[in-house]
């Protein structure tokens, strides 16, 4: 008795979530499921075929390169103890409004997610540098934590996105286009936070004691001169993408040397021991996000040779025939798995099901990456498995319990919503910036 | 009494350990490598803004897709040794020890499948590009061979390490928290 092709292409489908559930690591998970499932479906020749060229094509592709070099030079700006100077200059500069340390936190997230591709690290570095100081001045410790969960996710929009590379491999898009698209969004977002805590502070004071030591104008001119070289290696890296001076991997590797150079700098040399554990930490990364992709891509083409791929496409637009209604249930589905995936095995587990549709609706491609990853930013602060929650509750040690971070973060998810929305109702804040590229 | 509990104790343990390190090291300073090569490229092909004649790096790109190779497979068994690679723990972890040991073989099993499959298909790719002596054609024929070995050497390596970890479950050293202790990487 022989098994329709499709039969194996949906059990596969049905058969990844069990193996999720059972910690079975997500690439493998993916990996396994696409060549039993191609051998199956499709025959061996096939399946020989993907497994001799898959894993090598994937990793030794240098379009690819830019992916490991952002992780790098994430990685060597947080060793290199930047970000301690970007929250102290901001701190300085806001300090004086009502909920100025809030203000600091995300001004100051927003400007390391420019130079840094994760959220957890953004999360965690805050957490660290910026909770004692908003406990010592009274702060609402239940917002302030969600301030740093929230900011924290700024790092997946503004480039150097890890996570926006992510989808333009996994949907053979333009990296550079991708990266520059979240300009503005990522802007809006700190906009839209920023004005969030004015109101919330306003009408509840008491979130936010009024700080009174009084700051010296040379105070705040010294702190804003040191994080001079983030701006600079920032306005190098997007700057070169976008006026097509170098390609993204190009970007990424001037963006880990520049990174580099700073923490050399500012360390002293390479001695200290800071070198190899940033070195590693790069490395394992970049490994584990690459055997993820291995596996998505593999499980991609077994959906695709068994016939699911097409089968879903004419489902899903029976149901959701508009691209309005197509991106508000992706962005419930995202917002659901958000509570159980990371962020990297949710774009790599969905998107060989829902970017042929994406591609079948017409829907800009660019636009919905940009969608997609707010809704990840969304994902990594939602209780009750946000990733982020959980890298903040580590870093706090113990000052606070899972109940503030989870009314801290609200205002955010709500804040977060409002763009989103204005995300969906104004494609063109996604589109327009990409569009002005020299190289585009 | 932690360092103790962490440290291996066989010479077998040992010695993967000591390999995985070396490879680990070894991906860091490819990914180290790749950033000069990208960064020198670079500078060496917008030398005309100065006024100079441009100089790009020959076979940059090459090299750059040769060490992501480097980087990304002799990482891997150390990322399954420190159990970074990413997975979901909600259900495993509220399960008893018992189970938690089915369901790391399971995992530990379905690792090691998958992981001998890359490595057999990377080995023959790998042994017939040594045969014909593929390379990239470009300025500088850049030899291909050299980075499919390398995915061979570290698919076996993970495949080894899956082997150990599925041993490590019947002795008496299996540790359910394994995953909390080691898994914390952060990704994105």
């Amino acid at each position: 008795m022989s098994v329709e092709p499709l039969a194996i292409g949906y059990a596969g489908a049905g058969l990844l979530f069990v193996f999720l559930a059972m910690g079975i690591p997500v690439g493998v998970a993916m990996g396994v499921i696409g060549i039993g499932g191609m051998l199956l479906g499709a025959g061996p020749l096939l399946t020989v075929g993907q497994l001799r060229v898959l894993p090598f094509g994937v990793v030794n592709n240098y379009g690819f390169a830019v992916l490991p070099m952002f992780v790098l030079m994430g990685v060597l700006a947080e060793a290199s103890g930047l970000t301690a100077e970007v929250f102290r200059a901001a701190n300085l500069w806001l300090r004086r409004l009502r909920g100025g340390l809030y203000q600091a936190v995300i001004v100051g997230s927003a400007v390391f997610a420019a130079i840094s591709g994760s959220t957890i690290v953004n999360a965690v570095v805050f957490t660290r540098i910026a909770f004692p100081e908003m406990l010592k001045y009274g702060y609402s410790k239940s917002l302030s934590i969600g301030a740093i969960a929230g900011a924290g996710s700024f790092a997946a929009m503004i480039p150097p996105s890890i996570t926006m590379v992510i989808y333009a491999i996994m949907t053979e898009q333009s990296v550079g286009q991708l990266l520059i698209a979240g300009v503005i969004p990522g802007i809006l977002t700190a906009v839209v936070y920023l004005g969030g805590i004015w109101v919330l502070v306003r009408f509840r004071p008491s979130l936010a004691p009024t700080i009174e030591e009084r700051v010296s104008w040379r105070e705040r001119w010294q702190a804003a001169g040191k994080v001079w070289p983030i701006l600079f290696l920032m306005l190098l890296v997007l700057g070169g993408i976008y006026t097509g001076l170098f390609p993204p991997s190009a970007a990424g590797a001037v963006g880990a040397a520049g990174a580099f150079f700073l923490a050399v700098t500012r360390k002293r040399g390479i001695r200290g021991g800071w070198l190899g554990p940033a070195l590693q930490d790069a490395a394992s990364i970049s490994c584990l996000i690459f055997v993820i992709l291995i596996g998505g891509l593999l499980l991609s083409r077994m959906l695709v040779v068994v016939g699911v791929i097409d089968d879903m496409v004419a489902q899903i637009t029976a149901i959701a025939s508009t691209p309005l209604r197509f991106m508000i249930l992706a962005s419930i589905l995202y917002i659901v798995l958000g509570c159980f995936l990371d962020t990297t095995s949710m774009m790599v587990v969905t998107l060989p099901f829902l970017f042929p549709v994406v591609v079948a609706l017409n829907i800009d491609p660019i636009w919905f990456g940009i969608v997609l990853v707010k809704l990840i930013e969304i994902s990594v602060v939602t209780p009750p498995v946000g990733i982020n929650l959980f890298a903040v509750m580590g870093a706090v040690a113990g000052r606070a319990d899972f109940r503030h971070v989870a009314t801290g973060v609200i205002p955010f998810i709500l804040l977060d919503l409002i763009v989103l929305g204005l995300l969906i109702v104004y494609p063109e804040l996604a589109t327009w910036l990409p569009k002005q590229m020299i190289d585009g | 009494m932690d360092k103790d509990k962490t440290r291996p104790r066989s010479a077998v343990a040992r010695m993967l350990l000591r390999v995985n390190l070396v490879c680990g090291l070894l991906s860091g300073v490819a990914l180290l490598l790749m950033m000069i090569a990208g960064a020198a490229d670079v500078i060496g092909t917008n030398l005309d803004i100065i006024g100079l004649q441009s100089r790009p790096i020959p076979a940059a790109f090459e090299f750059m897709a040769t060490m992501m190779v480097v980087t990304v497979f002799l990482a891997t068994a150390l990322g399954q040794a420190r159990r970074n690679h990413i997975r979901v723990e909600v259900l495993t972890n509220m399960l008893p020890r018992s189970l938690q040991r089915v369901t790391s073989f399971i995992q530990h099993t379905l690792s090691a499948a998958f992981w001998v499959l890359i490595a057999l298909y990377g080995w023959k790719s790998g042994l017939h590009s040594v045969s014909v002596g593929e390379y990239a054609t470009g300025l500088i024929n850049f030899p291909i061979w050299p980075a499919r070995l390398v995915l061979g050497f570290g698919a076996t390596l993970m495949f080894v390490q899956c082997l150990f970890d599925i041993f490590s479950i019947f002795s008496s050293r299996f540790d359910a928290t394994d995953m909390s202790r080691h898994g914390d990487t952060p990704v994105s």
